[in-house]
């Protein structure tokens, strides 16, 4: 009984936070002095600027997408399964521009190429003024956003070479080498996932505002933000929102019905002696050469770029005198938005692993589709519905921002549980269960413990994600609830260049040393235990 | 009052039948043995009698109170007061083994003292007093084998399930833990229902035996009819020959 309503209040409460804003919004848009109205929509079919936007969304998307795809996978075959050098470094360095918030690394970027960067100071003025004047535009957002999305196809990649049989391998092995079995075989029964990275890569890259918005280049994430933001037309905003939510929808519709079955069939196979490395051989050094290379292009060149700049101590000061309320803010929200996440995310990913009812593909779904969801959409969406003048005790206070978090994000600590949990042996619980403990006893008992591990990466990814948050933060902020990436999104109009740089560095460090510092307390931890 | 009474049990998975029409009785004190290759429905017809999945048909009273029926549980596993013990053994490898014999006493609501003195005899009994406070890692596969079957009866039930419990182990360790089950049952007077493919376990262990083919059973019968019914099957794959 206990596992029936904690697993079904999981699910109202999903819908009610995540499904019903985005449904009171669509509602919202088509009702015009309270009557049906199409009159948001007038522009949106007549206007050229719209069919614009469109454009450049798609350009946009699909580069992105198809760059970290042919990138990404081959990058993802070499960490995971060659004898590369340094294959681990690699893929955790690969892994840091995603952690921390895309605009960061187009500021960098642009701090590269600028009057008085780097770039200038080799390649001369006038080209660096040229290459600054490209970056602001297509290619600009395409290659920052290309390395802040290449981790998911490189990990995506990784993770599902883990899933194919070593036996098929093997069999392929007799008859040709490595790069037959790769071509053959193993690329073939991988290509859901690689479907999935790029179908991911390219639903993130659509509803990404904070790039195109820094680099100045017109999406409908920016419009819709901007109608909101700047002119506060709510009506112009969900009009421009609506779009991003259709192609969002239509996106994962085609994902689910070509990949769906295909994805769920994969499985992990802990039989790890059978699946000796590839050998690079004479390709070896050459190929070491190109992925540090890339590594220093896209990870090592905008970071260091940024540390350079704010290198003095007095920046620091000054950025912390400017931003320290924000700081300690986002650290707390960020913590917050974690636990909650965790608790969510595992009911949430228990009911999706044990099919524990109905509707947990529904729950599924709805998770995954919020989160590929572009963050104006939901910001917009939760604006609908909570304000008004009986909800205002949530929409004037930084519960609002906790809400977009658990919208936003409950798909990824959601799936890290399930993914956890099935390495647990269901057996585990159903003998807690034979010896007569009540459900919620099991888990707290049983399955929490041996899954400590998975909640702990949990906690972590949604600290990561929820602090580096500013797209759904800067639509749903209230007035001095302002978070960090807030802040340094709105004095860059205004702040100089070396304050921008040292804020952003800040932000860095907050987010990867905590967790990091975290994973070494409890690697440290199981270390002593086992000694 | 009959331990356990099943009438007309049918499961299905995708429309395809695991175990079909099955009904049986089992006496109090009883060693069945459930005998079949992989795949014959043994381990679902074991499941179904735990409570972890109904059955699609029939119904099933143990000890004489009806637990499941036509699709529905009525009764969950935690209900019917039985032990089991599972392929894998299932031991909680973050409780000593202390731990996973407490859990399920604790959970009884039986007091700190008596839990003691019950955690304390039961380990006595499967020899394993010396390794109370070991994790289960820390165990060898027999080791491991002896906590399971005291978690299991330490809640004192009068039916124990067991599904394939010695099936990872070599030959030499599986016999003689087969004479340590038969040795505990007499002791302790539990029915048992034994869930293996080995044929010899089965006639070694089993007071009854139900072999069992594409869910449904083809013979029930006691040592001497289950030997006359392979030496049939014996004959009959050498005439096809």
């Amino acid at each position: 009984m206990a596992r029936r309503i904690v697993l079904t209040s999981i699910f109202i409460f999903l819908t009610v936070i995540g499904l019903l804003p985005i449904l009171m919004m669509v509602l919202r848009s088509f009702v015009a002095d309270e009557r049906f109205s199409l009159l948001s929509y007038q522009g949106l079919l007549t206007s050229s600027r719209e069919w614009v936007l469109l454009s450049h969304s798609f350009a946009l998307a699909l580069s992105v997408a198809f760059l970290t795809t042919i990138v990404g996978v081959p990058l993802g075959i070499l960490l995971g399964k060659t004898d590369l050098p340094l294959r681990r470094f690699f893929a955790i360095a690969f892994t840091v521009p995603l952690v921390i918030s895309p605009y960061i690394t187009a500021v960098g970027w642009a701090d590269f190429f600028g009057g008085d960067g780097v770039f200038a100071n080799v390649a001369g003025a006038t080209v660096a003024q040229a290459a600054y004047q490209f970056l602001f535009g297509l290619a600009g957002c395409v290659l920052v956003l290309f390395s802040t999305f290449l981790p998911i196809a490189i990990l995506l990649t990784i993770t599902a070479l883990r899933t194919v049989n070593p036996r098929l391998e093997e069999a392929g092995k007799i008859v040709t080498g490595w790069s037959g079995v790769l071509s053959r075989v193993t690329i073939p029964l991988i290509i859901p996932t690689i479907s999935l990275a790029s179908i991911l890569t390219f639903l993130l890259t659509i509803g990404e505002f904070g790039v195109p918005n820094f680099l100045r280049y017109d999406v409908f994430a920016v419009e819709s933000f901007v109608q909101f933001s700047a002119f506060y037309n709510f009506e112009a905003a969900t009009a421009a929102a609506v779009p991003l939510a259709v192609i969002t929808s239509g996106v994962l519709l085609l994902e689910w019905f070509f990949f769906r079955e295909r994805i769920h069939q994969v499985q992990t196979f802990s039989d790890r002696t059978a699946l000796p490395l590839i050998e690079l051989g004479k390709f070896r050094v050459w190929m070491f050469s190109f992925v540090a290379l890339l590594c220093i292009i896209v990870v090592i060149v905008p970071l260091i770029v940024l540390i350079a700049r704010s290198s003095s101590v007095s920046e620091y000061v000054a950025a912390l005198k400017v931003a320290s309320d924000s700081l300690l803010r986002s650290l707390l929200y960020a913590a917050l938005g974690a636990c909650l996440l965790t608790l969510i995310g595992f009911f949430s990913g228990y009911l999706i692993h044990h099919q524990a009812m109905s509707f947990w593909r529904t729950t599924d779904t709805l998770t995954i589709f919020l989160f590929a969801l572009p963050s104006t959409v939901i910001g917009i969406g939760l604006i609908s519905m909570w304000n008004r003048p009986w909800t205002n005790f949530v929409y004037g206070t930084s519960a609002m921002i906790i809400l977009g978090y658990l919208v936003k994000y409950t798909a990824l600590t959601s799936r890290i549980t399930a993914s956890t949990l099935m390495l647990i042996p269901n057996s585990m619980e159903e003998a807690g269960q034979v010896a007569g403990l009540a459900w919620m006893r099991r888990i707290r008992t049983i399955v929490t413990p041996m899954a400590k591990k998975g909640i702990l990466v949990s906690w972590l990814v949604g600290y990561i994600f929820c602090l580096r948050d500013l797209e759904t933060t800067m639509i749903v902020y209230p007035p001095g609830h302002e978070t960090l990436p807030v802040r340094i999104a709105t004095l860059m109009a205004n702040g100089s260049a070396e304050l921008i740089a040292a804020l952003c560095v800040i932000m860095v460090c907050a987010t990867i040393l905590p967790p990091a510092f975290l994973w070494m307390l409890s690697s440290l931890r199981i270390r002593n235990l086992k000694q | 009052m009959k331990p356990i009474e099943l009438q007309s049990v049918s499961k299905y998975f995708n429309k395809k039948s695991a175990v079909l029409d099955f009904s049986m009785q089992i006496e109090e004190g009883e060693r069945v043995v459930l005998l079949g290759p992989s795949g014959c429905g043994k381990t679902t017809m074991l499941r179904i009698v735990a409570g972890f999945i109904p059955p699609d048909e029939g119904s099933i009273h143990i000890d004489g109170k009806l637990v499941a029926e036509h699709g529905h549980i009525l009764k969950q596993p935690e209900e019917r007061s039985l032990g089991m013990v599972f392929q894998d053994l299932a031991l909680w490898p973050h409780l000593s083994v202390r731990g996973n014999i407490e859990l399920g006493l604790k959970a009884h609501g039986i007091s700190r003292h008596d839990r003691v003195r019950r955690v304390q005899e039961i380990l006595n009994l499967v020899e394993m007093l010396d390794y109370i406070s070991a994790k289960p890692s820390e165990l060898s596969g027999g080791q491991q084998q002896r906590v399971a079957l005291a978690r299991a009866l330490a809640l004192r039930p009068k039916l124990l399930l067991m599904d394939e419990p010695l099936s990872s182990l070599d030959l030499e360790l599986n016999i003689k833990l087969r004479k340590e089950i038969i040795r505990l049952q007499n002791a302790l007077r539990f029915t048992l229902l034994y869930v293996t493919h080995d044929h010899e376990e089965a006639l070694d262990i089993g007071t009854r035996i139900v072999i069992m083919r594409r869910g449904r059973i083809e013979q029930i019968g006691q040592e001497k009819e289950v030997r006359e019914y392979f030496k049939r099957i014996a004959r009959l794959a050498e005439g096809a020959a």
